[in-house]
């Protein structure tokens, strides 16, 4: 679902203008804002969330939701926050939260008809038009909309009010439901979940998003996770509610003594997995999936992440993931998976003009085919002195010069003028 | 093969009357199973030699005959657009090599400029009607220092190179024959 984050003078954000689609990736030095944009769009997806009096001059909430993701401090006296998605338009300007839930609206519209609807024995002009604006909805399940001409007047009135119900039921999922945080501190979870109550009794201020992470881990019913892309035979595996790194079959250690990048992993991969049980759309935000991770290992995780995401495209499937990352590896493993995507669309896909069966299977070998990633449902955005500057060729579908790639040839060019220190 | 296309599409040398080369043709055979290629980055064209400072390293195992083609500031003399270094082939690979050694400048602007040098001299080889043989041919950045960290853009770059020549562009410091 394709969404737009437009923010001016928040902490070291100056002004940005970002065009989010279902993968989306910051990159950017430390203290840049790429966590701060990531959480902001966390916060504004899901406004209904967050304000409590249907939306008009709610600022305190809004405090709240920023106080909750530690960028409460961000916030100045001219800072403007607009998102817009297909769902609603939320914006904080003049420090007044003005929420328009557009499709919320269309639904209400709609609604208004039910009682024309029970009355006539036909579909009125005016309904047809409504629905036909919700079709407009990308989220919306199409096929909802078929209201049959051929069937009966109890029957069509049946399925206008299912159609109604359904486009309320996700209209309120959508306003509601916030992007799951994986936050960089996620092993810092597995830390403390033994000591909860005496954190509790304590006061120690954990900020929410993380313990609303712990919240979602202690949910999971993720029993097992085979982990063979960090090394051979490694699996977790959720024993009476403990989470344990299995070596082999018979030797297994506690998660929290495992080795950090396996904890750091674990913690991304259990909410991820949770949803691939479930049939909503979900947006997940992950902070550096690189931490504490071998290069190797970084690859492979982001081709096995991306390979569990189904596409977006309506309510009741697939997942939106938004990463921030300072890894030339992860940059270079999401540009792979582009660049599969170009390889199968023009050689390796049966239904490509440039078909040919070999590609096709030494494609395969490489990138399996679902860990593919379509430009079109891509953004990548270089995040720093303020702004922010697009890092994708949406042209050619493949990333271009950015300042993580320019560090390794930072790091050439010194070594280029100490040798030449040497002869 | 390539080099009688060369030969009769090309000619030799053009700056023959005020060459330092010791060998002043454009064409050079070498049958050793190693050898190094200098480029001074003045206006003489690379050389051969055998030990010393140099940047590229050939491996030729099999001691068959390498062809080296000295392009820029020997065979061709065009305005305007700069052409790579030189050529290597045998009669089953060929490899078109730019050399970006010791001179002042970044990587990432030398690379950049390594490009456009090896595009501009397949472009003008095939302008002249040489025919290379693509699935065995290789366009090589020479760095010096060869230090090879994961970069998305530069992968684009020479993934947009593949798709634009149909030949496969790699940064190394020593090629195989």
């Amino acid at each position: 679902m394709q969404s737009r984050l437009i923010v001016k003078n928040f902490g070291p954000i100056k002004f940005v203008d970002l065009d989010l689609r279902n993968v989306n990736v910051f990159i950017g030095p430390q203290a840049s804002g790429k966590s701060a944009l990531a959480k902001l769009y966390t916060i504004f997806k899901a406004p209904r969330k967050f304000l409590k009096n249907g939306g008009s001059d709610n600022r305190a909430s809004f405090l709240d939701a920023l106080e909750e993701y530690n960028i409460a401090a961000f916030l100045n006296i001219d800072t403007e926050i607009i998102f817009e998605s297909e769902v609603h338009k939320l914006s904080y300007i003049d420090q007044t939260i003005n929420y328009y839930p557009k499709l919320k609206h269309e639904i209400d519209e709609l609604s208004t008809k039910i009682e024309d609807f029970k009355k006539a024995d036909f579909i009125d002009i005016t309904v047809k038009n409504q629905i036909k604006k919700l079709e407009n909805y990308q989220s919306i399940n199409p096929k909802w909309h078929e209201i049959s001409i051929d069937n009966t007047h109890e029957n069509k009135l049946d399925q206008f009010l299912k159609v109604l119900d359904s486009a309320i039921e996700l209209e309120n999922y959508f306003s509601t439901q916030a992007p799951t945080y994986i936050a960089a501190e996620r092993s810092f979870i597995n830390l403390v979940k033994d000591f909860s109550f005496n954190l509790l009794l304590n006061k120690v201020p954990i900020p929410k998003h993380i313990l609303l992470l712990g919240a979602e881990l202690e949910r999971s019913t993720i029993n097992e996770i085979d982990l063979a892309f960090l090394d051979t035979n490694l699996k977790y595996k959720n024993i009476n509610g403990e989470g344990r790194i299995f070596v082999n079959e018979k030797t297994s250690i506690k998660l929290i003594e495992a080795a950090s990048g396996i904890q750091s992993a674990v913690n991304i991969l259990i909410p991820i997995l949770s949803h691939d049980k479930t049939s909503y759309q979900r947006s997940f935000v992950i902070e550096e999936p690189e931490l504490n991770l071998f290069p190797k290992a970084q690859y492979t995780l982001i081709k096995l992440i991306e390979s569990l995401r189904q596409e977006a495209y309506s309510y009741d499937r697939g997942a939106i993931h938004t990463y921030t990352t300072h890894s030339p590896y992860i940059l270079s493993a999401f540009n792979n998976l582009l660049y599969a995507s170009k390889v199968w669309n023009e050689k390796g896909s049966p239904a490509s003009a440039g078909y040919v069966p070999e590609i096709e299977n030494k494609l395969k070998e490489i990138i399996p085919p679902n860990a593919n990633i379509q430009p079109n449902i891509f953004s990548a955005y270089q995040i720093s002195g303020g702004g922010a500057e697009t890092i994708l060729n949406r042209e050619i579908g493949l990333i271009i010069d950015n300042k993580i790639d320019d560090v390794s040839d930072e790091m050439g060019d010194d070594f280029d003028a100490l040798t030449r220190l040497m002869i | 093969m390539i080099l009688q296309q060369l030969k009769d599409k090309l000619g030799d040398c053009k700056f023959a009357d005020k060459s330092l080369c010791e060998n002043k043709s454009s064409y050079h055979i070498i049958n050793e199973k190693e050898f190094f290629i200098f480029d001074a980055e003045d206006i003489q064209p690379v050389r051969i030699v055998h030990s010393g400072d140099y940047q590229l390293t050939v491996n030729n195992s099999s001691s068959s005959a390498i062809f080296l083609v000295k392009t820029d500031r020997c065979l061709i003399n065009e305005e305007g657009q700069k052409k790579c270094d030189c050529v290597l082939f045998n009669d089953r690979k060929t490899y078109f090599v730019e050399i970006k050694g010791s001179s002042t400048g970044t990587r990432k602007d030398k690379r950049n400029k390594a490009i456009q040098q090896l595009g501009n001299t397949i472009d003008y080889f095939e302008t002249k009607g040489v025919v290379l043989n693509k699935d065995e041919t290789t366009a090589i950045i020479c760095f010096k220092n060869y230090s090879r960290i994961a970069g998305a853009a530069n992968d684009t770059k020479f993934g947009d190179f593949a798709k634009k020549y149909q030949i496969i562009l790699e940064e190394k410091y020593n090629i195989d024959f």
